[in-house]
């Protein structure tokens, strides 16, 4: 009997081994024949065998993404518990306490504020895994989503830009593409473009609920002019705008000098150093027209004309005559050229600065039609009227050149005087001393005679004068005072011969001290040999 | 077993089963009162569940202690060659703390949830554990040697005529003897398992009366404190020989009975148990190792 009744207990809960009935969903498994469908002989449950049937899980796993993906480091038991009865839940899940974070998928934006229903519904179930064991859960379940933006949101795109929803958009609000980058198109927004709105460059993309395409407001964008109008008149040819401009700004300097060989005017020579503005300024110019399309025909156009129109009639004011870009001065304006004017330039006037003749120091303006072109309205007649009678109205080049003052053209043979030998060659003043000042700057010729006393001084000391007079002349010659034409044979009592022929004058002829100062005795002489030779025989 | 040395025993064994309990009780609070369908969840799970560390532990020394508990009174018990190994009653006392103690483990072992087999050996074991109680009010209701043997009929009777000589010596032993003779033959022997019952309860209220009585006639007395002690222990042993006298067939009938559920409820008991620790061992749970 007491074994009976120790046994009898045991028929109902015979084969039990289970903790616990299991949930309704696994209620198939029921009974100790079906522990190892779940249970692994010798360990605990590792999930092996919970993800042989849970398929639709093994499938996030295989495509790395999902909840469970993320939750790899941890074994099915970890979070879902069984043996607690048929109607116990086997895991704990608070929708309102979810960190989805965990599934890869972080709510944010407009994302926060739907349901949980809102996504996690069959119609978003991208895993065809998911989607047909679906139909066995006995509630909807929050597997087999995609992150994807197009596994819940339509496209309007239509797959242009890829499927990367979020390097436009954010949760906050399609309308607002604040992400886009649009340096991953063919046209990056650089300065002033990042600020333009984007409609308008692509009509219609503010519009609310539009989902449309996005267009483009111009065709192309191979160039500027699609968008912009180009004021220049000038064909580009090979440039672009960016050429010149930047997206900057077009006030703004360009990356790389303006090529004005592709205007009508070149710059050229100090043109080129010259900065924009100092042409182009803006000051007072309001159009593009105003300020780049210059006139630039004549220099004047930009310069001022510092010869007060004195060129106009005559060269028509054309600057370029004397004038390059490389600078005002030096002028173009050649010696050969001023030879071909009223007033060739010859002699010192070739060394002198224009300013010289042609800078009127009293108003420092420059006159370049000298109204005389005679000697005297340049240079002051320092013989002080001299000359006036003999000039009879003609001008200096009477008697000087334009070499120096002191190359004159004087024809002295003219006078009494002609000039021979270094008569020639002497300067007018070494024999016409007159009165000179260097303080008035005149310069007076004396008159003189044609004595040679009246300029030399008689180095003989009268030793050869007749009556009271020298006459160079008898053996002297203007080439020179050694240019003897002095003959002893015949103009002295001692005929030089045999060896005397061959003696120095001065062996005979010695210089003797006089109340003028030293001479040379030439007469009278001793002619007997012993006045020279004192008894000695000179062999 | 002496009285004094036997309450200190319960005192004792109260005392370490208190502590288990209250420690173990404050240890999973929170756990043990959360319902069972909502403990997966707690974050203290995987540690408090039956096979978490913790309670794992739990049941494993716990069975440990009924299986050294068992095993070593069944031995001493039965193996001759052990007889004159320590008293049976020191090794029944020790079965008894560690087969209260090992349940009391086991119990919390389990989170107080209950399924499968291993619920049919945590009911056999406490079928086990009530039984021993009851095993045990009934073994000191039967008189026995020094040793801890049963004494029989003729020997009962020789220790309470002894007791009585002991006791007839003294003027105030003789006062007692008359005393503890009118309260014990006042209660009928008990006819069937109800009356035992009635019969032991009455007795066992008697014996706290009488023993009051034997020390306040003792301490009314002018003896010396040995005469004194010697005559009171005299006077109880013969009230309790004489108490156990009164329903001691019935207790032994019922003792006999109690072994048919008690051995083989243990038997079920480990049965189950190794039932039990072979599913666990073989689904893995295997604790620390």
């Amino acid at each position: 009997m007491g074994a009976l009744l120790n046994i009898l207990p045991l028929f109902p809960t015979f084969g039990q081994f289970s903790p616990g009935d299991l949930s309704r969903a696994h209620e198939a498994l029921e009974g100790s024949q079906n522990c190892t469908q779940c249970h692994e002989v010798g360990k605990e449950i590792s999930g092996k065998k919970c993800l042989a049937c849970h398929d639709e899980i093994q499938s996030e796993l295989n495509a790395k993404e999902g909840f469970h993906f993320r939750s790899m480091n941890q074994t099915c038991t970890a979070c879902h518990k069984e043996h607690l009865g048929r109607t116990a839940r086997t895991y704990s899940f608070e929708p309102k306490k979810f960190e989805h974070t965990s599934t890869g998928f972080t709510l944010a934006g407009k994302h926060l504020m739907i349901g949980c229903q809102d996504c996690h519904s069959p119609a978003h179930i991208r895993n065809a895994v998911v989607t047909r064991k679906s139909t066995q859960y006995p509630h909807d379940t929050y597997l087999g989503l995609s992150a994807a933006c197009v596994s819940c949101h339509a496209d309007p795109h239509k797959d242009k830009f890829g499927q990367d929803c979020s390097s436009c958009h954010t949760s906050v609000n399609w309308q607002v593409s604040n992400r886009f980058d649009h340096s991953r198109t063919s046209f990056a927004l650089e300065g002033k473009h990042a600020e333009v709105a984007c409609a308008k460059c692509h009509p219609g993309i503010d519009k609310q609920g539009a989902g449309k395409e996005i267009t483009l407001a111009a065709k192309s964008f191979a160039d500027c002019t699609p968008c912009h109008t180009s004021p220049h008149l000038f064909g580009v040819n090979e440039m672009t705008c960016s050429s010149c401009h930047a997206a900057q700004g077009w006030e703004l300097a360009l990356e790389k000098p303006f090529d004005h060989r592709q205007t009508r005017y070149r710059l050229v020579g100090k043109h080129q150093s010259v900065r924009c503005e100092q042409c182009h300024s803006a000051a007072g110019r309001t159009t593009f027209a105003q300020r780049f399309l210059l006139s630039f025909r004549k220099c004047t156009d930009c310069h001022t004309d510092k010869h007060h129109g004195e060129f106009v009639k005559r060269y028509n004011n054309d600057c370029a005559l004397c004038h390059t870009e490389s600078g005002y001065r030096p002028s173009t304006f050649t010696l050969v050229r001023h030879s071909q004017s009223r007033f060739a330039l010859t002699g010192a006037h070739q060394a002198l600065l224009c300013d010289e003749c042609h800078l009127q120091k009293s108003d420092n303006v420059w006159k370049f039609h000298l109204s005389s072109l005679r000697c005297e309205s340049c240079h002051e007649d320092v013989h002080k009227g001299q000359f006036a009678a003999e000039m009879n109205g003609a001008s200096c080049e009477k008697c000087h050149s334009t070499d120096r003052w002191s190359t004159g053209s004087f024809d002295h043979s003219r006078t009494s005087f002609p000039l021979t030998g270094k008569h020639a060659t002497a300067a007018c003043s070494d024999c016409h001393k007159g009165p000179m000042s260097r303080m008035t700057g005149s310069r007076q010729f004396q008159k003189i005679s044609g004595e040679c006393e009246s300029c030399h001084k008689d180095a003989h000391v009268q030793q050869f004068a007749v009556e009271g007079k020298t006459s160079c002349e008898r053996c002297h010659q203007p080439d020179g005072w050694k240019s003897l034409l002095f003959n002893h044979e015949t103009q002295s009592r001692f005929s030089l011969s045999g060896a005397h022929k061959k003696v120095a004058c001065t062996a005979c002829h010695h210089t003797e001290q006089g109340t003028a100062g030293a001479f040379v005795r030439f007469k009278p002489l001793e002619v007997s040999c012993a006045a020279c030779h004192k008894g000695k025989d000179p062999r | 077993m002496k009285e004094s040395s036997h309450s200190v025993f319960v005192i004792f064994l109260l005392f370490i089963g208190t502590l288990a309990v209250v420690s173990l009780s404050v240890r999973g609070w929170n756990y043990y009162l959360t319902p069972v369908d909502e403990r997966p969840f707690r974050p203290d799970y995987s540690d408090m569940r039956p096979s978490g560390n913790f309670s794992h532990a739990l049941g494993i020394f716990g069975s440990l202690m009924i299986i050294v508990g068992v095993a070593t009174y069944s031995t001493r018990k039965r193996v001759r060659s052990l007889s004159n190994l320590g008293r049976l009653s020191g090794w029944l006392n020790f079965h008894i703390f560690l087969c209260l103690l090992g349940p009391i483990l086991v119990v919390f072992h389990t989170t107080f949830k209950q399924g499968g087999i291993a619920a049919i050996s945590l009911w056999t074991m406490l079928s086990v554990v009530g039984s021993g109680v009851v095993g045990r009010f009934l073994y000191v209701q039967i008189p026995r040697n020094r040793m801890g043997a049963e004494l029989s009929a003729d020997e009962i009777n020789r220790e309470i005529d002894r007791l009585a000589g002991i006791l007839n010596a003294n003027p105030i032993g003789v006062s007692l003897v008359r005393m503890i003779d009118g309260s014990m033959q006042s209660v009928e022997a008990p006819r069937s398992l109800f009356e035992m019952t009635r019969t032991l309860l009455v007795l066992e209220r008697m014996k706290g009366t009488v023993r009051r009585r034997i020390h306040a006639m003792v301490k009314q007395s002018d003896l010396s404190r040995t005469v004194a002690h010697d005559l009171s222990n005299a006077a109880m042993s013969r009230a309790s020989l004489l108490q156990k006298s009164v329903a001691l067939t019935q207790v032994e009938r019922v003792f006999y009975y109690w072994h048919i559920i008690h051995f083989p409820f243990s038997i079920i008991m480990f049965v189950t148990l190794a039932a039990h620790v072979a599913v666990t061992l073989a689904l893995g749970y295997t604790w620390i190792f």
